[in-house]
């Protein structure tokens, strides 16, 4: 939006609230200005929902319920004055001790929540490990623990070429198996999987813009005709 | 297919000498093998590159009706002046609005609102044959015997009638020479006249100086700015895998809307009939008016929209089918 947008938009709404025509500098404006123009058909629905109003008669009692309102509101002026009103007394020393503690303690409490949402895994998996129940190590897993270190070798489950020539056979079966079906398709979605909410809208102007601009154009406009 | 096709139009022209009537069913078998003597090879061809190979201007009336629930009919009408350089480019202007009523302010703002969507009108909402072998499949066309002049032009009366549920149904009246449409009407599942379009000034040759000039003004509307696209973004959310029955994907492109901010567009059709898929591109999110994984979807005549948020991602579906099959669509995006 320019500057010039802001007196437009004052002009434009003057002109639909009084059904008048637009002169002609504010038509060329919103010919060549997108947001003046979506402007416009907003004030346009303004109006016509305000119009559609039914007009309420005031209670009997609001001019009194006003000037009661007034009233409270003149009480905290009174306060105001008189605090202004009262000589300043000297904080007691425990006071400024205590503060000048719960301002340290704030700065630990921000940064520990800094590193949690800096590390949040690390910070869960040591909140777990010491609430976790601890037990004891059967006796041949630390003999055989302490055979590792000491000999300094780690013992080895698989001889690396016996895996080396599994993972190759499942390959070629994964691959014959694929070639054979092909590739999967996604499954079919159906209306009771639908992943997100929905809801149906009476109005297109419950839509995002980009959405109503859509719509305008292929229905021809029919779409928001009863919003002009 | 597309052989299909073709030799559907070569058996459709092989059948010109013949006599009355041609009806192309599913599949491209003929049930009556009878074609009418001014039906020629490519009759479906011409009408669908008529709007952009013919050099013509004209005015025509265009009306739509929206009924509710209890049958009353909410009527929109105005006038138009549309023209083409034969070459691509093109303009559709409203003219006058004759219904509804509105203050002079609104009709004018009416008119603002539609002259930048010159392009939708021209490509979208108009009855278009937008894919030989997809019309082939999901259509059956009728040819009228009888013949009209329509503005002094000579034209024949094709009858849509679409195969699957949806139940479309146009009639449509094609100048003979050029394939253009001048008059189209579509009905509803009913059978009531849901929108018609039809010309009642015409003139087929070159543009005068002026309507040159307004073609180099206006180009295609001021905010489909279109840019062609061969690859999908880098989203969180896809081209769906399942799109409503009928239906390929014909095209995509990057386009701005009138604020300028961009979506990734996906067109797909049925022969006649689209669907558009968009997803934005840079959106703020917190500007929607939905929450994530929330969807709206509003309904007006055949036409279903549905827009909101998908793993964080502006979405919008629209297209000439039901809503289930367009939420079915957008969840496969997923």
């Amino acid at each position: 939006m320019n500057s010039g947008c802001t007196k437009r938009r004052d002009e434009l709404a003057l002109a639909l609230c009084e059904s008048e025509a637009f002169v002609p500098a504010l038509r060329e404006h919103l010919e060549v200005c997108a947001e003046c123009r979506a402007y416009a058909e907003g004030v346009t629905r303004c109006v016509d929902t305000l119009g559609n109003l039914e007009r309420m008669t005031a209670p009997a009692d609001l001019a009194g319920r006003v000037v009661a309102a007034l009233n409270a509101g003149f009480r905290e002026d009174r306060t105001a004055r008189y605090l202004e009103a009262l000589s300043r007394q000297t904080a007691p020393q425990e006071l400024e001790q205590q503060l000048s503690g719960s301002e340290r303690l704030a700065q630990d409490l921000e940064a520990r929540v800094a590193r949690e949402l800096a590390h949040p895994e690390e910070i869960i998996g040591e909140r777990l490990a010491r609430v976790a129940q601890r037990y004891e190590a059967p006796a041949e897993l630390e003999a055989l623990v302490a055979q590792d270190l000491a000999t300094g070798r780690r013992r080895s489950k698989r001889h690396p070429v016996k895996l080396v020539s599994g993972l190759a056979l499942a390959a070629a079966a994964s691959l014959v198996l694929w070639i054979n079906s092909g590739p999967v398709a996604p499954a079919k979605p159906s209306l009771d999987s639908l992943s997100f909410r929905v809801r149906e809208v009476e109005s297109v102007t419950e839509l995002n813009s980009m959405a109503r601009l859509l719509m305008g154009g292929v229905t021809g406009g029919a779409s928001e005709a009863r919003e002009f | 297919m597309r052989a299909l096709s073709l030799s559907i139009l070569l058996l459709l022209g092989l059948a010109a000498c013949g006599n009355s009537e041609v009806e192309v069913q599913s599949g491209g078998s003929f049930t009556e093998a009878t074609v009418a003597p001014n039906v020629d090879l490519g009759l479906l061809e011409r009408i669908m590159r008529a709007p952009s190979t013919t050099e013509f201007s004209g005015q025509r009336k265009a009306r739509f009706n929206s009924y509710d629930k209890s049958g009353g009919v909410e009527e929109l009408t105005y006038t138009e002046s549309v023209a083409s350089d034969g070459r691509g480019s093109f303009t559709v202007v409203v003219e006058d609005l004759l219904a509804p009523a509105l203050s002079p302010a609104r009709v004018d703002l009416f008119k603002m609102v539609q002259k930048g969507r010159s392009e939708f009108f021209y490509n979208h909402r108009d009855f278009r044959v937008r894919d030989l072998d997809l019309i082939v499949s999901n259509y059956r066309l009728t040819l009228e015997e009888t013949r009209s002049m329509i503005l002094g032009r000579d034209c024949l009366r094709l009858l849509v009638r679409e195969n699957g549920q949806r139940q479309i149904r146009y009639e449509v009246d094609i100048d003979h020479r050029t394939g253009l449409v001048l008059e189209q009407r579509e009905f509803d599942s009913q059978g009531r006249l849901a929108s018609e379009v039809s010309y009642f000034e015409l003139v087929i040759g070159p543009l005068t100086p002026q309507q040159s000039a307004d073609l180099r003004h206006r180009g295609r509307g001021d905010w489909r700015s279109a840019v062609p696209s061969d690859g999908l973004a880098d989203l969180a959310v896809q081209a769906p895998s399942y799109p409503p029955a009928g239906f390929q994907l014909l095209e995509q492109r990057i386009v701005t809307d009138p604020l300028g901010d961009a979506w990734y567009e996906l067109i797909y059709g049925d022969g006649i009939e689209q669907m558009f898929m968009l997803y934005a591109l840079d959106h703020d999110s917190s500007q929607s008016v939905q929450a994530d994984n929330e969807v709206a979807f509003y309904r007006h005549g055949r036409w279903t929209v549905v827009d909101g948020l998908l793993n964080g991602e502006r979405v919008i579906a629209l297209g000439k089918v039901s809503s289930d099959d367009l939420l079915l669509a957008l969840q496969s995006t997923l």
